[in-house]
C-alpha cells in the first residue's frame, strides 16, 4: 500500500483541511448550548444527536458497503430496553449497561447479519430488515411483565459515568455530541482505512472483489454489526435521557426514516448523518406552524431534496466547490467527508500497487 | 371445532385476498421498472378514500368505485411522469426513498383532504354474512377472493401471453435490448405505473367496507402487500396470490390456534423463516 | 506519485479551498436551521399574573383523532369563558402543542410549557401511549398535569391527575349492570396493551366476588382489521355477554365481527365508545340488550336536574360547539371540557402558582359534564362512581338505561 508522500500535509494520514473543518465543528457545536438556553430547542438538539449517531452507522452500512438495512430501528430498540431493563431491574449503573447491550445488540446483528446478507437481492434484504423490525416491535408490545408492553418503561436513572452524572439537557447535549463526534471519528477511520477500501469495493463490484480474495459474505456482515452497534449505543443514550422507552419510538417508521437521513445527508458521507439526522428532526419543528398541512409540507420538501439533490447535501456542497476550484477529483482521497458514492478508481487495486 | 378452523380459514383467506392485490400491483410494478415501490399501500388508501368521498358526495356506488380506480390510475400517471421518469439513472435504493418521501406526501394530502379520521365504505352487496358450514362469510369476501383469482389469471396471461405483456417483462430484464427491438421503455413504465396504482386502488375499493380507511392506512398495506410480495416468489407470476393468502392464513391461524396475544409475533417469525429458507420465494419463479 | 513543491502547494491551498469551505456551508446550514427552530421559542409571553393553561395534545400524527378533538373543545371553552370575562376580568391565555404523536415531542413541550411559557398547569395528553413516557417530564418540572387516558397513577406520581373513567372503575360498573341482569357467564376481548392488561386482571378479581364465570378470554391488537379468530372462540364457550374495555375504530370492529358471527349477546365497550360516529359505523342497531357502554352526564344533559352546576354551562358549551363544529360533543369532549373547568376552577381559586393549583386540584370536589369528581391525595381519578351512567344503544341512538 503506497500513500503518495507528501501529498498532504497534516498528523499522519488525516489532512490538514480536514482538521481545521473538524476543529470548527467541534467549536460550533460545542458552543451552541451557550447561545441557545432554552431546554426545548436544547432538547431537540440532544435527540437530533442520537438520531446522528444511528444514523452515522448506518451509512457505513449503506455508504461504504452498499447494503440496505429497513429494520435498524429494531438494533435501537434492543440497546434502550436491554439497558433499561439492566439498570431498572438489575441495578446496573449505566455505563456497564450501555456496554452489555452493544455487545447484545452485536450478538443479535451478527445471528441475523449471516443468513440475511447472504440473500438474493437488495430487496430481499430489505424485506428481511423489515420483518426484523416489526418482529421486534411486536416482541416489545406482548413482553408484558419484561418490557411493558404499549406503554413501555419509565424511571431510568440519567446516564452515568462513574461519579460523574449527565442530567438535564446540557449534559446531555455535550455526553450526545460527545459520543456523535467519536462515532464520526471512527467511521472516518474506517473510511480511510484498508477496511473501507475493501468495503467500497465490494460496494462497486461483488463478484470482482470475491475474486480478489475478499471474504464478500464475511465484510457486509462486520459492518451490519457495527452499524447496530451504534444504533445500541444511540438507544441507551435516548432511554437515560428521556427517562422513558415505549414500543411505539422503535418501529418501522423510525427505521425508514433512518434510511431517508442516509440518503438526505449524503449517502457515504461521515458527516452525512449529521446533517441528516437533524434535517429530519428539526424540520417539523420548522413546519409546525403549518398544522393541518405540515405532513403534506415535509413529504414534498423531502422528496424534492431527495430528487434534486440525490447526492445528499454533503454530496451537494462537495460538488459545488470541487468545481468551483477547478473540478479535480482527488485520486486517493477517502476523506472525513466519505466517498462511498463512487465507485474505486482503478488505481486504487486492493491489496496493493504494483 | 371445524367450525372455528373454517372461520379461521375464511378470515385468513379474506385479508389474504387483498394483500395479495396489493401485493400484485407491487410486483407488477417492480417486474417491469425494478423499483420497489413503497408508496404503493398509498394507492389503496386513495382508492378507498375516494370512493367513500364520492359516496359522500352522493354518488352511487356503482359510479364511485370505478371513478375512484381511474382517478388513482390517472395519480400514477401524474407521479410517473414527474417522479419516475426523472429517477431513472438514480441507484435503486435512491429510489425506494424517494418512494418514501412519495407516501409521506400522499399521506400529506389525504390529511388536508380528508382530516385524520376513519371511514368505511359501504358494503358493495350487502353486509349480511352467508353461513357456510358453522362459519359466516361475508358478500365482500366473496368480491375479494373473487376478484384476486381473477386478476391473477388475467395477469399471469397478460405478462406471459400477450405481445405487450411481454415487452413490459423484457423491457424490464433489459431496456437497451427491447428499445432496440421497438419495445418503447417509457410507455412500459407509464404503462406499469398506471395499471399498479389502480390495481392497488381497487384493493383498496374492496377491503374498505371491511377496515377503516384513513390517511395511514397505506403504510400498513404497504408492508403486507410487499412481504406477500417477496415471500411468494416476486418473479413469479403466482407469487403474489401466493404470498398474499400465506401472509392473511399466517395472521389468522397464528391468532386462531395460539394464545392471541402472539399473534403478530408468531405470524411474523413465520414470515422471516420462510423467507431466509425460500429465499426464492414459495413459487421458484422461472426467472433463474 | 511525487509533486513537486510547487504544485503541491497549491494543490494544498486548492484543497483547503475545497472542503473547509464545503464543512463551512453545512454548519451555515444547520445554523440557520437552528435559528428558524430557535425563533419562535424566543418570541415569547412575559405577562406576569396572567393566566396560562398548556395544552399538549396529538394534533397530528397516528393518534391526532382523539387528540383533535380535545383540544378543540378545550379552545373553545376557554374562548366561551372569555367571553364571559375570564378569571376575575382577566382574559385566560391557552397555549397549545401539538406532539406529533411522538413520546420524545411530548416530553419536551411539557418542559416548554413549564419553564418558557411558565403556564400554571398542563391539560392533556390524551392516551396511555405519550401519557407514561412524560411523567417523569412533570414530575421533574413540577407541574400539575391533568391528563385524559386510562393510566394507573401511582402514589408518588404526585403531579398527575386523569379524569377519564379507569379501567376498572368502568368493568366494576359493568359487572354490577351483568350481575344485576342476572347473566352469569361472560366472556372478555381485551386490547393486547395495558389497558387490556389492567381490564383482564381486574375482571377476573371481580368475577369471584360477583359470582360470574369468564368462560373465555381472548386479545387482539388495535390495529388488527379482523377479530373474527377471537370471537369465534369466544363464541363457543357460549357466553350471555362480552365485555371489552375498548374504545374508537377497535370497538366498531369488535362490533361488526359480532354480527358476522352472528353473537346476539350483549357488548359492553367502554366508555370512551359513546359516540354519534359510532353509531354512523356500525349501522343501526337492530334490537334491545346489543349493545350498553358507559356515558356521562354530557350526553343525556337535558335531563339532568336544574340544580346541576354544571347544567347550564353545558348547555351554552353544546350550543357553541354544535354551531362551530357541525357535530355534537360527545364523552371525549365532555373529559376535555373537565379538564379546562377543574385548571380554572383552581386557578380562581388559588392564582397562577403551579404548586397551589396542583394542591387545589388534589382536594377538589366538582361537577363536571363526564361525571362527577372527588379527589384525594390517594385517588388522582376522583371519578364518582354513582355519576356515571349506563347507556343502551338501540336503532341509532343511546338511552339512558332505567337503573
Amino acid at each position: 500500500m503506497c500513500h503518495a508522500k507528501g501529498h498532504h500535509q497534516g498528523i499522519g494520514k488525516v489532512k490538514r483541511s480536514h482538521l481545521i473543518g473538524a476543529l470548527i465543528g467541534i467549536v460550533f457545536v460545542g458552543t451552541i448550548p451557550l447561545f441557545i438556553r432554552d431546554e426545548y430547542t436544547l432538547g431537540f438538539l440532544v435527540l437530533a444527536g442520537i438520531v446522528s449517531l444511528v444514523v452515522t452507522g448506518l451509512n457505513m452500512l449503506v455508504g461504504h458497503a452498499g447494503q440496505l438495512s429497513l429494520g435498524h430501528g429494531g438494533f435501537y430498540a434492543i440497546g434502550a430496553y436491554v439497558s433499561t431493563l439492566l439498570t431498572i431491574k438489575f441495578g446496573f449503573t449505566p455505563l456497564p449497561a450501555l456496554i452489555i447491550a452493544a455487545i447484545v445488540t452485536g450478538l443479535v446483528a451478527l445471528v441475523l447479519g449471516i443468513p440475511l446478507l447472504k440473500m438474493l437481492t437488495q430487496f430481499h434484504l430489505a424485506v428481511a430488515t423489515l420483518i426484523f423490525v416489526m418482529l421486534i416491535n411486536a416482541l416489545l408490545i406482548v413482553g408484558g411483565p419484561w418490557t411493558g408492553g404499549f406503554t413501555g418503561i419509565q424511571g431510568q436513572p440519567p446516564f452515568s459515568v462513574g461519579p460523574i452524572l449527565f442530567e438535564g439537557d446540557v449534559a446531555n447535549y455535550y455526553l450526545v455530541w460527545g459520543v456523535v463526534f467519536l462515532g464520526i471519528l471512527f467511521a472516518a477511520g474506517l473510511s480511510n482505512s484498508q477496511a473501507g477500501r475493501i468495503l467500497r469495493a465490494i460496494q462497486g463490484d461483488e463478484t470482482g472483489a470475491q475474486s480478489l480474495g475478499i471474504d464478500v459474505a464475511w465484510e457486509k456482515v462486520k459492518v451490519f454489526v457495527l452499524s447496530a452497534i451504534y444504533a445500541s449505543v444511540a438507544g441507551t443514550l435516548l432511554a437515560h435521557y428521556t427517562g422513558s422507552v415505549t414500543p411505539a419510538q422503535f418501529g418501522v417508521g423510525p427505521s425508514l426514516e433512518f434510511m431517508v437521513m442516509v440518503f438526505l445527508g449524503g449517502k457515504g458521507s461521515v458527516i452525512g448523518g449529521v446533517v441528516g439526522g437533524s434535517f429530519i428532526k428539526l424540520l417539523p419543528q420548522v413546519t409546525e406552524f403549518m398544522k393541518n398541512y405540515r405532513l403534506l409540507v415535509d413529504g414534498l420538501i423531502l422528496t424534492s431534496v431527495l430528487l434534486f439533490v440525490p447526492q445528499g447535501i454533503v454530496g451537494l456542497f462537495r460538488k459545488i466547490w470541487d468545481r468551483r476550484s477547478g473540478g479535480q477529483s482527488p485520486a486517493e482521497e477517502t476523506s472525513l467527508n466519505g466517498d462511498g458514492g463512487h465507485p474505486p478508481v482503478a488505481s486504487e487495486p486492493v491489496g496493493g500497487q504494483p | 371445532m371445524h367450525a372455528q378452523v373454517l372461520q379461521f380459514l375464511i378470515s385468513g383467506l379474506t385479508l389474504g385476498a387483498i394483500y395479495a392485490l396489493i401485493a400484485f400491483s407491487f410486483s407488477l410494478v417492480f417486474r417491469t421498472t425494478r423499483i420497489m415501490n413503497i408508496a404503493q399501500g398509498e394507492f389503496s388508501m386513495l382508492g378507498g378514500m375516494i370512493a367513500i368521498a364520492l359516496i359522500g358526495l352522493a354518488l352511487p356506488m356503482f359510479l364511485s368505485v370505478p371513478a375512484a380506480i381511474v382517478l388513482v390510475g390517472l395519480v400514477g400517471l401524474v407521479i410517473e411522469r414527474l417522479i419516475i421518469r426523472r429517477v431513472r439513472t438514480f441507484p435503486r435504493m435512491m429510489v425506494i426513498m424517494i418512494t418514501i418521501g412519495l407516501s409521506m406526501t400522499i399521506q400529506g394530502f389525504a390529511v388536508v383532504l380528508w382530516g385524520q379520521d376513519s371511514y368505511l365504505l359501504p358494503h358493495l352487496l350487502g353486509s349480511d354474512p352467508i353461513q357456510v358450514l358453522g362459519a359466516a362469510i361475508l358478500p365482500q369476501t366473496i368480491w375479494i377472493l373473487g376478484i384476486s383469482g381473477a386478476l391473477s389469471f388475467l395477469f399471469w396471461f397478460f405478462l406471459d401471453r400477450t405481445m405487450l405483456g411481454l415487452a413490459m417483462r423484457a423491457s424490464a430484464e433489459n431496456r437497451l435490448a427491447a428499445s432496440l427491438v421497438g419495445i418503447n421503455p417509457i410507455r412500459v413504465v407509464q404503462l406499469s405505473f398506471v395499471f399498479g396504482a389502480s390495481i392497488g386502488a381497487l384493493a383498496g375499493v374492496l377491503v374498505a367496507p371491511i377496515v377503516f380507511m384513513n390517511f395511514l392506512s397505506g403504510v400498513l398495506l404497504t408492508i403486507k402487500g410487499i412481504v406477500a410480495a417477496i415471500v411468494g416468489g416476486i418473479e413469479s407470476n403466482v407469487g403474489a396470490v401466493v404470498g398474499g393468502l400465506a401472509v392473511g392464513l399466517a395472521e389468522s391461524m397464528a391468532a386462531g390456534i395460539f394464545p392471541s396475544m402472539y399473534k403478530d409475533v408468531i405470524a411474523l417469525l413465520i414470515l422471516l423463516v420462510v423467507l431466509c429458507a425460500m429465499p426464492r420465494g414459495i413459487i421458484r419463479g422461472s426467472a433463474r | 506519485m511525487g509533486a513537486k513543491t510547487n504544485e503541491e502547494g497549491e494543490w494544498m491551498t486548492m484543497k483547503i479551498k475545497r472542503d473547509y469551505p464545503a464543512l463551512l456551508m453545512v454548519v451555515a446550514a444547520l445554523m440557520f436551521f437552528l435559528s428558524v427552530a430557535i425563533s419562535p421559542a424566543m418570541a415569547q409571553t412575559a405577562s406576569k399574573e396572567a393566566y396560562k393553561i398548556g395544552t399538549v395534545f396529538s394534533l397530528t400524527g397516528s393518534f391526532a383523532n382523539v387528540g383533535s378533538m380535545q383540544q378543540r373543545a378545550i379552545a373553545l371553552e376557554i374562548e366561551r369563558l372569555n367571553s364571559k370575562g375570564g378569571i376575575k376580568g382577566q382574559r385566560i391565555e391557552h397555549i397549545s402543542y401539538d406532539d406529533q404523536s411522538q413520546a420524545d415531542t411530548a416530553g419536551l413541550l411539557v418542559k416548554k410549557l413549564a419553564k418558557q411559557d411558565k403556564v400554571s398547569v398542563i391539560l392533556g395528553p390524551t392516551g396511555a401511549w405519550t401519557i407514561m413516557p412524560i411523567k417523569p417530564t412533570i414530575q421533574q418540572m413540577k407541574i400539575p398535569d391533568i391528563a385524559s387516558g386510562a393510566i394507573t397513577i401511582n402514589p408518588g406520581d404526585k403531579y398527575l391527575f386523569n379524569l377519564v373513567v379507569g379501567v376498572e372503575m368502568g368493568n366494576e360498573v359493568y359487572m354490577n349492570f351483568v350481575k344485576q341482569r342476572g347473566w352469569t357467564q361472560i366472556v372478555s376481548l381485551q386490547t393486547m396493551d395495558d389497558v387490556g392488561d389492567r381490564a383482564s386482571a381486574y375482571l377476573k378479581s371481580l368475577a369471584g366476588k360477583y359470582g360470574i364465570q369468564i368462560v373465555g378470554e381472548e386479545r387482539f391488537n388495535t390495529q388488527d382489521k379482523d377479530i373474527t379468530p377471537q370471537l369465534s372462540k369466544l363464541k363457543a364457550a357460549k357466553p350471555q355477554a362480552l365485555l371489552s374495555w375498548c374504545s374508537g375504530d377497535a370497538a366498531v370492529l369488535v362490533y361488526k365481527n359480532m354480527r358476522q358471527l352472528g353473537m346476539d349477546i350483549p357488548y359492553m365497550p367502554s366508555g370512551g365508545a359513546a359516540s354519534s360516529r359510532f353509531f354512523k359505523l356500525i349501522g343501526d342497531v337492530p334490537k334491545e340488550n346489543l349493545l350498553f357502554t358507559l356515558g356521562g352526564k354530557l350526553q343525556v344533559i337535558d335531563s339532568i336536574p336544574d340544580s346541576d352546576p354544571v347544567k347550564a354551562a353545558g348547555l351554552e358549551f353544546r350550543q357553541m360547539y354544535v354551531a362551530k363544529f357541525n357535530a355534537p360533543p360527545e364523552n371525549l369532549e365532555a373529559v376535555a371540557w373537565d379538564l379546562t373547568a377543574m385548571a380554572v376552577n383552581a386557578m380562581k381559586a388559588v392564582g397562577t402558582n403551579p404548586e397551589k393549583v396542583r394542591n387545589y386540584i388534589e382536594n377538589i370536589k366538582m361537577s363536571g359534564l363526564q361525571a362527577n369528581y372527588i379527589m384525594t391525595p390517594s385517588d388522582h381519578n376522583g371519578v364518582d362512581k354513582n355519576s356515571v351512567i349506563m347507556l343502551m344503544g338501540l336503532g341509532s341512538k343511546w338511552q339512558v338505561v332505567p337503573k
